[in-house]
């Protein structure tokens, strides 16, 4: 049963994780934002001497969906750099664990309901108290796992920080190269150049004409199949069930059907988890985990400049390992969408 | 003498959509997810546009790359089973320009697809009805979902933008990449194309024909230059009749045919087709060519209820016995874009208490069109068999050598205006009603369109069709 009291007996072990991930499909992460590209070829060609510019449009014909970016400063000078956010990350790892793991009626407990529409507040509470009451639900496991906010005027409602901590690497492509616009190759002097880009050109076709339809033109940037980034998991008082999830978490991206970022409907954020590493730091009387027959000390090993080397003990978790842990995941979970609540 | 089809025909609309809440989708049966390895196979040379070179003379149109290589996008793929969907199951008009305004000496009748029209500033006040029945406005009836918004998701418009809804895809669609070396030009792509001007300029309905649209009126129309009437030669105000629409006839599809065929009809020294105003030269066109294949691509499933994954099965025509093969990319309308998909491989597994299974190797077997097997798949409900049957017409396959032209821009064609007194005069020798402003059903503007037949070929778009060459070929398509 649901306990908020995470760290009730401290932190005892952490268990880190290293992904590096390649794009199998592009990658589409947005910022919100729309910037401007310029096309100065003559009337009747296209796709010619393009440019794309760090400025806000001036109209919607040459207005792009910009790509996800961030600044650095070193050697007092500011970098732009494209990433993919931690929160991308987290938020397909939680919803692909709420579609798969939490019965539909359930959904609700990770949602949160406007104030000022009644019916939602109330569906809401329901489903956290149903939700949280029995392990079997699967909303235990993601509440610890991803936290659980609860409204700040309702001080004894459920809510915990997430034990689940997530941070990602830059781009580790080629970049440095022009934005691809089909074959023709469109110049962005002032943007972030760390991975390969290209801006796709869309317009629905209008039903009744089998024509362009007006005003759907649109274009987007998007990082281009192949480029790499590493992603860092970090999880404080694991469970057998943590390392569950992840072992399905790494098979349903390998297979596609856990995405990152947007435009999953034609396509885009399918990954291939080229390398992962798995380390379970232990303090030494922390609670033993039942599946410690899969993992073995290591003395050894690339982290041994951790923080935490030589105060605590460090296990390795084999890759192919992990999936056997998803035998103490069934506990947790309300199913999958066919299942009923009874 | 007879004329060749026009190259694209509608498939009527339903009296109203066909809807279900989610819930009740859900219903239809244990959930499938995974994904199909598909190919694309070209069955005419396919062209999607990349990248256009050269001048008002001469032009190339390469085909669309990503990553430097050939490739059909994920949205044209999905587009194109979209639309299908959309018409097979009485579904909702998912795209649609949204106005065509009355503009001076462009569009004298304007409309708006799903609104009233009430034109401004007009000689003759006219409120044009909503071309499409309001039934077929995305998000109509709130609460309910179309097949196609079910399967491909949707974003429904509220009055403001909170109130907007959006509902995720289930179906998710990978580009489709092509061998570089199935990709080429070749002296016989092309398509044709006028200096200073899009040749056809992609699709115009005109609410003042009954072409796009069916007939509803038929009008007196005094014609004016710069404001001032416009007289003929013994100093009368000159009229025509003009063939008032109302609603469009339905969604729209192009049939299949050889383009190199048909291009070459549109050539000049065929001496069919004639360039008056602006000088004729061609866009060649970088095509996948004839049989080749795309690499594998996924087209994948996220929880789809078995009744309509079946749907899904049959809408990719993947049945050895299939009639009707899908169009896609630029020049549909000259034969260009005739795919089939081709089933590689499938991984699934079905929802079931419990964690996710591994997706796993199945064996896809998609049943017929025929009543039992609707029947059997529990898709009678969905289905609209009179959309069935029109879309058989017009995706038929194989084609029969069939050709498919644009009525010209020619006496007795296009450019052919009806005068009011010839109108007048041809309708009262065959003893037939007439008035200044007139309205008809389908049955009496038939025969109008019969009557005035050697005044102008192209009045009802129907009639036009159904006297067209091969048209008992085409009649007998079945799915």
């Amino acid at each position: 049963m649901y306990n908020d009291r995470l760290y009730a007996n401290g932190v005892h072990s952490v268990l880190l994780a290293d992904w590096e991930l390649a794009c199998k499909t592009p990658l589409v992460i947005r910022n919100g934002q729309q910037i401007a590209y310029s096309d100065k070829t003559p009337d009747k060609t296209r796709l010619g001497k393009l440019s794309l510019s760090w400025e806000m449009p001036a109209d919607e014909e040459h207005s792009v969906a910009a790509l996800h970016y961030s600044y650095e400063i070193h050697d007092d000078r500011v970098h732009r750099h494209h990433f993919v956010p931690a929160s991308s990350i987290r938020g397909a790892l939680r919803s692909w664990s709420i579609r798969n793991l939490v019965h539909p009626s359930l959904y609700e407990t990770f949602s949160s309901p406007a104030n000022e529409d009644e019916t939602a507040v109330n569906l809401h509470r329901l489903c956290v108290r149903q939700g949280l009451h029995q392990r079997d639900t699967g909303c235990e496991l993601i509440s610890s796992l991803f936290g659980l906010a609860s409204d700040e005027h309702e001080e004894s409602a459920p809510s915990n920080a997430g034990r689940l901590s997530i941070e990602t690497q830059k781009f580790s492509g080629a970049g440095l190269r022009m934005v691809a616009v089909s074959d023709a190759k469109m110049e962005a002097p002032s943007e972030p150049d760390d991975v390969h880009r290209q801006m796709p050109v869309r317009n629905p076709l209008d039903r009744m004409t089998n024509a362009s339809r007006k005003g759907g033109l649109h274009r987007f940037l998007e990082v281009c199949r192949g480029e790499r980034f590493v992603v860092q998991l970090r999880i404080i008082n694991p469970l057998d069930c943590d390392l569950g999830l992840l072992g399905l978490w790494v098979r349903e991206l390998n297979d596609g059907m856990l995405r990152i970022g947007a435009l999953s409907s034609i396509g885009r954020g399918r990954m291939a988890v080229l390398r992962q590493e798995y380390e379970l730091w232990r303090r030494p009387n922390a609670p033993k985990l039942q599946g410690n027959a899969f993992f073995q000390e290591d003395a050894g090993g690339s982290r041994n400049n951790d923080i935490l080397a030589g105060l605590w003990k460090r296990y390795i978790v084999a890759p192919n390992e992990l999936i056997k842990f998803a035998d103490y995941l069934e506990e947790y979970t309300g199913g999958s969408v066919d299942a009923s609540l009874s | 003498m007879p004329h060749y089809p026009n190259p694209f025909d509608f498939v009527p609309f339903p009296s109203g959509p066909v809807l279900r809440t989610e819930e009740q989708f859900d219903a239809l049966g244990e959930k499938f997810s995974g994904y199909l390895e598909l190919e694309i196979k070209a069955l005419t040379p396919v062209h999607i546009v990349g990248r256009v070179e050269g001048d008002a003379v001469k032009n190339q149109s390469f085909f669309f790359r990503q990553d430097d290589q050939p490739c059909i996008p994920a949205s044209s793929i999905r587009g194109c089973l979209r639309a299908f969907t959309e018409a097979l199951t009485a579904g909702w008009v998912s795209q649609a320009t949204p106005e065509y305004p009355k503009r001076c000496g462009e569009r004298h009748v304007g409309f708006r697809a799903f609104k009233d029209y009430d034109p401004k500033r007009s000689r003759r006040s006219r409120t044009s009805p909503p071309a499409v029945d309001t039934a077929f406005k995305p998000g109509a009836f709130s609460g309910e979902l179309d097949v196609a918004s079910y399967l491909f998701g949707t974003v429904i418009e509220g009055k403001q933008e909170q109130e907007e809804q959006s509902r995720k895809s289930k179906v998710w669609f990978e580009d489709a990449y092509i061998p570089l070396e199935t990709v080429t030009f070749n002296e016989d792509w092309w398509a044709p194309d006028i200096g200073g001007g899009a040749f056809m300029g992609g699709g115009k309905p005109s609410a003042s024909n009954w072409w796009y649209f069916k007939p509803a009126e038929v009008w007196k129309r005094n014609l004016y230059k710069d404001g001032s009437p416009l007289l003929d030669r013994s100093g009368r105000q000159r009229t025509v009749a003009e063939f008032i629409g109302d609603r469009l006839r339905g969604r729209k599809f192009y049939y299949h045919q050889d383009p190199v065929a048909c291009v070459k009809i549109y050539h000049p020294d065929n001496k069919y087709w004639a360039y008056v105003k602006n000088p004729f030269h061609p866009v060649r066109l970088e095509c996948m060519q004839q049989d080749a294949v795309t690499q594998p691509f996924r087209l994948y499933l996220e929880g789809i209820p078995r009744s309509m994954f079946l749907l899904l099965l049959r809408v990719l025509h993947l049945q050895s016995t299939a009639t009707m093969r899908y169009k896609i990319g630029y020049g549909k309308a000259y034969g260009y874009g005739s795919i089939e998909f081709v089933l590689r491989s499938a991984k699934l597994r079905t929802a079931s208490p419990g964690l996710p299974k591994a997706l796993k190797a199945w064996k896809i077997v998609a049943g017929s069109w025929s009543e039992d097997a609707l029947t059997h798949s529990g898709l009678t409900d969905f289905i609209d068999q009179n959309a069935l049957a029109w879309l058989a017409r017009i995706l038929g396959w194989p084609h029969k050598n069939l050709l498919f032209v644009y009525p010209r821009y020619k006496a007795q064609e296009f450019q052919q205006a009806v005068t009011y007194g010839q109108f007048k005069h041809e309708m009262e020798g065959r003893g037939m009603p007439v008035s200044d402003k007139m309205e008809v059903n389908s049955k009496n503007a038939r025969d109008i369109a019969e009557t005035i037949w050697n005044l102008k070929r192209p009045i009802d778009f129907r009639l036009y069709q159904e006297k067209a060459k091969g048209w008992e070929i085409i009649e007998q398509r079945r799915p």
